[in-house]
């Protein structure tokens, strides 16, 4: 298919697919899908956690400070009398062996002096004296009040009597903010870990349906387009029965498909038909060629004869009276043969006409044909004196039913021909036969000879082999013996060696009555017609 | 005595110019086609060369070819074709080739003998005076 392409007309290969087949158009969709959607996630799971961290600082904020003025209120009588030891066993006992996760305590006496101070792990103390420097803790309220100090949580509560009168100290409880925070931070994470599980899960599913439902189809379709550009003609184009767009696009591909196949068709039978134009004309051109060629010949071969019968009458005219009978007879004679070349020629040229209008009809007669062939052979001898023509018939009927003057036609042009083409190669052999029903005749001669890649054309009109250059001749004689030997129902051949020489070789049916004869005429008459 | 060698391959022509070149008191030698035509040539060393065109194994132009190429000797020897064909690229072919007239055939005798008679004392003129291209003189006698 693209062997006839030219003129920068031949089609690209399409180019291979699959090379990029990760970088897919549904690929690359589902990646910045996905990365869409984490970003979204990350600024969701964010706000979330924070909003979460806020709300568990209230819930222990507000837990914290009910801790603290429950202890305060315990702590009343041992901080009004100043008895530290027994503050610091409620401590003992209500704060480091309870689940209230206060790290450290310190109590003020009601004129702010340091009355104790608690720490659960003495081995890493935490200093929460510096909350009297916060403004937030006001020791002159009687409410309490919270503060952050050194990422601890500070509660600081008034030590009131019951009536709520008297303001016996300051108590303040600390807690680790660190757990909050880890707890929230934990919290994240958690978020974050099953999100991004869920997401990738997600997302891996998608990128699977995407590839089986899109990437996939659109990469078989590709595939497809790829081979019906590259001149694949049977394919089966997958995907048709989808009813949506794919499908579309792979019943348009079908359509593409036909169209690609009809134009094929077209461009090859435009092809053909360009080429069956170009035979024509070429025959054309050289039929015009053998035409003018003949145009040519016909000419030199009539103007040949008239010269001699001009140059003949002059010589008669100039020597009126000085010429022998003699002479004058050979003369004559001259001007006879001339005369009868003409009409030969005239002849031929005119039953070529007649082939073509196909007129030419057989007059049959009885004839005998051994005399027949002698006589012309005889002929041509007297014509041809270098020649030594050598005639052999055997076995031949008394009399067969033939156009004699046709078949004069026939063996005097295969013989002037034999004489023609070997000017140097005396000997011609003719030998005629019978084979079953079959009149079989011989021409043989040892001249020229002719090219094996011209024999097919030898009987074309007009044709004349290339080993004729220089020999006068117009190129109807053998056209026109193969008609006539075709009305009397035979055929010729021809065998030649080109150097070597060349036999005709002419086969007809044995005709033996003339009542068959006419029987038979009648039978040819519509070949001869038609032919 | 003026020597003519005339190349004929058809017979009867060739025997009625023979014998008005010989009544004329022309030396005459004949040959069938070119090829003995030009063995003919060697051996009789003519002052001119009538010939034919169309002959079987050498034809004319071919046998005329051969003698400009291969026989210098014969450079300046005239050469007038008289052919059976008349049409205006065979006269300018035998023109071209080299030949000094192209006449076709049939041919009246007297104008025949009148030009070979002119080409003959033309040449001798010429070879007494240089040895010239004869070509620059040839003329375009035969047309149709």
């Amino acid at each position: 298919m693209a062997a006839p392409g030219s003129g920068g007309t031949t089609p690209k290969s399409a180019p291979k697919p699959g090379s990029r087949r990760f970088l897919t158009v549904s690929n690359k969709l589902a990646a910045l899908g996905a990365l869409c959607i984490s970003v979204g996630f990350v600024f969701v799971i964010w706000i979330q956690t924070d909003r979460a961290r806020a709300q568990l600082y209230e819930v222990a904020l507000h837990r914290n400070t009910h801790t603290t003025e429950l202890i305060a209120d315990q702590l009343y009588g041992p901080v009004r009398w100043r008895k530290p030891a027994i503050v610091q066993q409620v401590y003992d006992s209500v704060i480091a062996n309870s689940d209230l996760g206060v790290v450290a305590a310190i109590t003020l006496d009601r004129h702010d002096a340091l009355l104790t101070v608690y720490q659960k792990n003495a081995s890493n103390p935490i200093d929460i004296s510096g909350f009297l420097d916060d403004e937030n803790a006001d020791p002159a309220n009687t409410g309490h009040a919270t503060t952050t100090l050194h990422n601890h949580f500070v509660v600081i509560a008034p030590v009131m009597s019951r009536d709520g009168l008297d303001r016996a100290g300051t108590i303040a409880l600390a807690w680790d903010l660190s757990s909050l925070d880890r707890m929230s931070h934990d919290m994240m994470v958690q978020a974050i870990t099953v999100t991004f599980g869920l997401l990738a899960a997600f997302i891996t599913l998608s990128l699977l349906i995407v590839h089986r439902y899109l990437s996939q189809p659109l990469a078989q379709i590709a595939a497809a387009t790829n081979r019906i550009a590259n001149g694949d003609k049977g394919l089966e184009v997958p995907w048709t029965g989808r009813k949506d767009e794919i499908g579309d696009m792979a019943r348009s591909l079908v359509t593409f498909q036909e169209n690609v196949a009809l134009i094929d068709r077209l461009t090859a039978e435009q092809q053909q038909q360009t080429q069956r134009l170009a035979n024509a004309l070429e025959k054309e051109r050289e039929y015009n060629g053998l035409h003018r060629e003949f145009v040519t010949m016909v000419s030199h071969e009539f103007r040949t004869p008239v010269a001699i019968i001009d140059g003949a009458a002059q010589r008669i005219d100039r020597r009126i009276g000085k010429d022998t009978p003699d002479q004058l007879m050979e003369r004559t004679g001259k001007i006879r043969n001339a005369v009868n070349r003409m009409i030969e020629l005239i002849d031929s040229t005119l039953s070529v006409s007649r082939i073509e209008a196909g007129t030419i009809e057989l007059e049959l007669g009885e004839c005998d044909f051994a005399a027949l062939l002698k006589d012309i052979c005889q002929r041509q001898q007297e014509i041809s004196k270098h020649h030594k023509i050598s005639v052999t018939v055997a076995d031949m009927p008394q009399s067969i039913v033939i156009d004699a003057k046709r078949m004069d036609q026939v063996f005097t042009n295969l013989l002037s021909n034999a004489v023609k083409y070997a000017p140097d190669d005396p000997k011609i052999d003719v030998k005629a036969g019978i084979i079953g029903e079959n009149v079989v005749v011989s021409v043989r001669d040892s001249g020229l000879g002719i090219p094996k890649e011209e024999l097919p054309k030898l009987f074309e009109k007009f044709f004349r082999a290339s080993t004729s250059t220089g020999i006068p001749g117009t190129g109807i004689g053998l056209h026109l013996v193969k008609h006539l030997i075709e009305l009397h129902q035979g055929s010729i051949k021809v065998d030649s060696i080109e150097g070597q020489g060349t036999t005709f070789s002419v086969t007809f049916p044995i005709r033996q009555s003339a009542h068959e004869a006419t029987t038979t005429d009648a039978d040819s008459r519509p070949a001869a017609l038609s032919a | 005595m003026p020597k003519i060698l005339y190349v004929e391959d058809e017979a009867d022509l060739r025997e009625d110019l023979v014998e008005i070149l010989e009544e004329e008191g022309y030396d005459v030698a004949t040959a069938s086609n070119g090829k003995e035509g030009l063995s003919e040539l060697l051996r009789f060393l003519p002052d001119l060369i009538l010939s034919d065109c169309m002959m079987p194994v050498m034809n004319g132009i071919e046998m005329l070819t051969e003698i400009r190429q291969r026989h210098p000797q014969f450079s300046s020897t005239p050469i007038v074709f008289l052919s059976a064909h008349a049409q205006k690229a065979h006269v300018e072919e035998g023109i071209s080739t080299g030949a000094q007239h192209y006449l076709t055939k049939p041919v009246d005798h007297d104008t025949l003998l009148a030009l070979l008679r002119d080409t003959l004392s033309a040449q001798e003129t010429q070879t007494g005076r240089t040895n010239d291209n004869p070509a620059a003189e040839c003329r375009l006698t035969g047309s149709e």
